[in-house]
């Protein structure tokens, strides 16, 4: 997958696209910490992903405690078909979009 | 070398595993709804499918897989158990038989293209049956599954609780947990779930490519236990898996354990273990037992303790996989299971030629033994005639029950004809029904095999030329639909088979006006109606008007009939004109060794089956020198043959001679013998080509002594006895009957 971000007064506007599966599961993972590092709050927007796996899914999951634990404030602004039938399917949608 | 082995194992195991596949495929054809046939259906095709990937024969394992996702959606209510899906699922069944076929023979060469192209129209079928029958509908009724034993009431779908812990490695082994959700999801409904995040670790040491999926689910759903289990049967040991019931479902398992002891039908020696009693009443998976039973075996290795029925149970409620409750009923459930279990016998598989050679030397034995037993008498030794007589007894107790164990149900056969008949019924858009009674008469085994050509042609005649077309039977003033009946029974020592249609009967019109135009008979010939029926068997008969597909140009009559006859058996023919005929066919039971009466005429010993000997009586003075050729016995008139003339022996005449009363079917006769020599066991060496069509004897047989004993056949003895008897009749001036044609005499 690849990455845009759009940073403006610290306000990370990520955006994940393409694939996010088993197959680049570690350079995805490298890639989305890496973003971290530079926000107060995150805006993060999944419409543009197009396939995602269980392994996409727990990298999510790890994104959105990484960044619970860091403090920073989180938004979701957009999910794809295929992302929010995932994180149906998990229950994960209320947890993901908690904002505490 | 192992492999072969495997290789040998799985041929078995697929012949058998082909054959159930058609068998339940022709149940669900007639009983869409059968639960039982469908997962019956699906076992077999999934097992199949997974021995033949494991031996590394992947074209069956791939082809297997559409079959088997084809039918998953039947046994989930998703797809309908059509007639076209019916069609195509046999034409499947065929196209896998061609493929097993291939490997029994070790084909190497590639396959023909065409069936490479009938390989590839079906999964195209089957896909688009796939893709139409769409997602879940959680709505639609899902097939229940019943237990081996237990008949489960009507309940509404049972509440669990699920809890899936994906292993680390799932993803190396190529699984993605959702197409597993997904699944369960198909078979019930998933009223709440809830991934626990928390298995996921922390960013630095979160591994991307493992798994850490955690799930627990409450899940509502008709199936059983094992159905749940086996939607994540493929990922074997990277799933821990706990499937807990609700309490409803804890109390119908206690009942079933109840109910257990009186279902108690199906041979087995393991069934009363306490593993086995809580797999049969649903409670736990096998899976769960052997894993539970793993754990045990490293504790005793470790621990030196001993393996107790307790500790598997402790193991299994420890890990959650069944209730207290159950465990406990159970145990006390396992001493009445057990008692009942030791009644039932066990079952052992050998190959046919292992029993063949057995069967031999059982016959040299039998043979030896009588030898043993006729010089003891000559000897005169009163402690050696004792053993020689209990030798004898003993070696004809092991006789009797080596045949038995050739014997094998008609069943089996019959059943292949309902394949046939559906066949049939496509093709000529008849509306054929097939009936079966006694079905579990027994035959020898090589018996059973090679009736089944003779059979089948009969059966397609009836079919094709017996039973007419729908119309022509409602204005016949018949049911559309005609009935064959394939019937089977024992009667004085054979085993007949019956195919009876209720069609239009055999036309003696047309029958004589082609045997004429044959130059079968001639033109001014007389025939009973007895003759006409047989002249069908003569050989270039036919009375085919049309040459159809099915069952070629009647010739085969004449073939059938030899067919039959080098079983030792016969076949009749009767028949009603507009209603319908039976095709009688008589085989003998025994193929190689038989209890005989053993008797001397003249010079000469001849053996007769004692199982078609009625009785023996002494020759009454009258009929010494008289041409009638019957006696009066018991009020009825007894035909009989000289034996001596006969078979034109010299040898001295005995002052008392007897008749020996045989029978078969309804008819007697009698045949008169010098001397009875008693019962002995006769081992039947068949007669060379030469002597196949003299009348009266059906083989021989090598005595004690080493003399040869011609066997006596029953059946033609008789006809010439009846017809003997005719003649003299005639001579004495009673009323003349027709000469009985010389086809009939054989």
């Amino acid at each position: 997958m690849t990455i845009n971000n759009t940073i403006e007064n610290d306000v990370c506007h990520l955006a994940l696209i393409g694939d996010i599966k088993i197959y680049d599961a570690t350079r995805n993972k490298q890639q989305m910490l890496e973003e971290m590092d530079s926000c107060r709050a995150m805006h993060l927007d999944l419409s543009q992903v197009e396939e995602i796996d269980v392994s996409g899914l727990q990298l999510l999951i790890l994104l959105r405690k990484e960044v619970r634990n860091k403090g920073i404030s989180f938004l979701l602004t957009g999910a794809s078909t295929p992302v929010s039938k995932l994180l149906e399917l998990y229950r994960l949608k209320d947890w993901f979009q908690a904002q505490d | 070398m192992v492999i072969e082995q495997v290789l040998e194992t799985f041929l078995t195991e697929s012949e058998e595993l082909v054959k159930e596949i058609e068998d339940q495929l022709l149940k669900l054809e007639s009983e869409p709804e059968d639960s039982e046939a469908i997962n019956a259906l699906f076992r077999a095709v999934h097992t199949l499918k997974g021995s033949s990937g494991m031996v590394g024969i992947s074209n069956i394992e791939q082809f297997l897989h559409w079959v088997e996702s084809a039918l998953e959606k039947v046994r989930t209510g998703t797809l309908e158990f059509n007639e076209d899906l019916a069609d195509l699922m046999l034409k499947a069944h065929d196209h896998l038989r061609v493929l097993v076929d291939r490997i029994n023979q070790d084909e190497s060469e590639p396959a023909a293209p065409e069936i490479a192209q009938q390989e590839e129209l079906i999964i195209l079928q089957l896909q688009a049956y796939l893709s139409e029958s769409g997602d879940k509908n959680p709505a639609s009724p899902a097939i229940k599954t019943q237990t081996a034993f237990i008949q489960e009431e009507e309940s509404g779908p049972i509440q669990w609780k699920i809890s899936l812990r994906f292993k680390e490695n799932t993803f190396r082994f190529g699984f993605d947990p959702t197409s597993f959700v997904t699944h369960l999801s198909q078979m019930g409904e998933i009223i709440d779930l809830k991934t626990n995040v928390d298995t996921i670790p922390p960013a630095s040491e979160m591994d991307p490519e493992s798994c850490y999926l955690s799930l627990d689910i409450d899940y509502l759903s008709e199936f059983e236990k094992k159905d749940i289990e086996d939607v994540f049967e493929f990922l074997g040991d990277e799933i821990d898996l706990d499937i807990l019931p609700s309490q409803p479902k804890i109390d119908s398992y206690v009942k079933n354990l109840e109910e257990m002891v009186e279902e108690v039908t199906e041979p087995s020696d393991s069934k009363y273990k306490l593993g086995e009693i809580l797999v049969g009443s649903g409670a736990v998976t096998a899976k769960e037992v052997d894993s539970a039973l793993k754990k045990q075996q490293l504790e005793v290795a470790s621990q030196g303790t001993q393996p107790s029925n307790s500790r598997l149970g402790e193991l299994l409620v420890k890990d959650k996989k069944v209730d207290t409750t159950v465990l406990n009923r159970a145990l006390e459930v396992q001493k009445p299971i057990k008692a009942k279990q030791e009644k039932v016998s066990k079952t052992i598989r050998i190959e046919t030629n292992k029993l063949d050679q057995f069967i031999d030397l059982v016959g040299e034995l039998v043979i030896s033994s009588a030898g043993i037993t006729q010089h003891s008498e000559k000897l005169k030794n009163k402690s050696l005639m004792e053993m020689a007589a209990m030798n004898s007894r003993l070696v004809g107790e092991i006789r009797e029950q080596i045949m038995e164990l050739r014997m094998v149900a008609i069943q089996e056969t019959f059943n292949r004809f309902h394949r046939v008949v559906r066949e049939i019924n496509k093709a000529s858009g008849k509306k054929i029904r097939l009936e079966i009674q006694g079905g579990d008469a027994e035959l020898d085994k090589t018996v059973v095999e090679k009736i089944f050509d003779p059979m089948m042609h009969l059966v397609r005649n009836a079919a094709d030329h017996g039973i007419e077309s729908p119309e022509a039977r409602a204005s016949a003033g018949k049911p559309p639909e005609g009935t064959i009946l394939l019937k089977a029974y024992h009667d004085s020592g054979m085993v007949v088979i019956e195919i009876k249609d209720d069609g239009a009967g055999i036309h003696r019109q047309t029958v004589l006006e082609k045997a004429r135009s044959g130059n079968i008979i001639g033109m001014e010939q007389v025939l009973t109606d007895k003759e006409i029926l047989n002249l069908i068997f003569a050989p270039g008969f036919s009375t085919a008007k049309q040459v159809t597909k099915l069952s070629g140009r009647g010739v085969g009559m004449d073939v059938v009939k030899s067919n039959i006859e080098a079983l030792r058996g016969s076949v009749e023919l009767e028949s009603i004109e507009g209603e319908g005929t039976t095709v009688r066919i008589s085989l003998p039971l025994t193929m190689a060794i038989i209890e005989g009466l053993l008797v001397g005429v003249g010079d000469s010993r001849y053996v007769i089956p004692l199982e078609m000997v009625v009785e023996c009586i002494d020759l009454p003075e009258e009929a010494i020198n008289s041409t009638h050729h019957h006696v009066n016995l018991r009020g009825q008139p007894l035909p009989y043959l000289w034996l001596r003339k006969l078979f034109e022996e010299t040898g001295p005449q005995s002052e008392e001679q007897s008749i020996v009363v045989i029978k078969l079917g309804n008819k007697t006769a009698g045949l008169v013998t010098d001397v009875l020599y008693g019962e002995i066991q006769a081992v039947i060496k068949t007669l060379d080509e030469v002597y196949k069509n003299v009348p009266g004897i059906s083989g021989a047989t090598i005595l004690g002594d080493g003399r040869v004993s011609l066997i006596l056949d029953v059946k033609s003895l008789i006809a010439l006895a009846e017809s003997e008897s005719l003649k003299g009749n005639k001579q004495a001036g009673e009323p003349k009957e027709p000469q009985l044609a010389t086809l009939d005499a054989i």
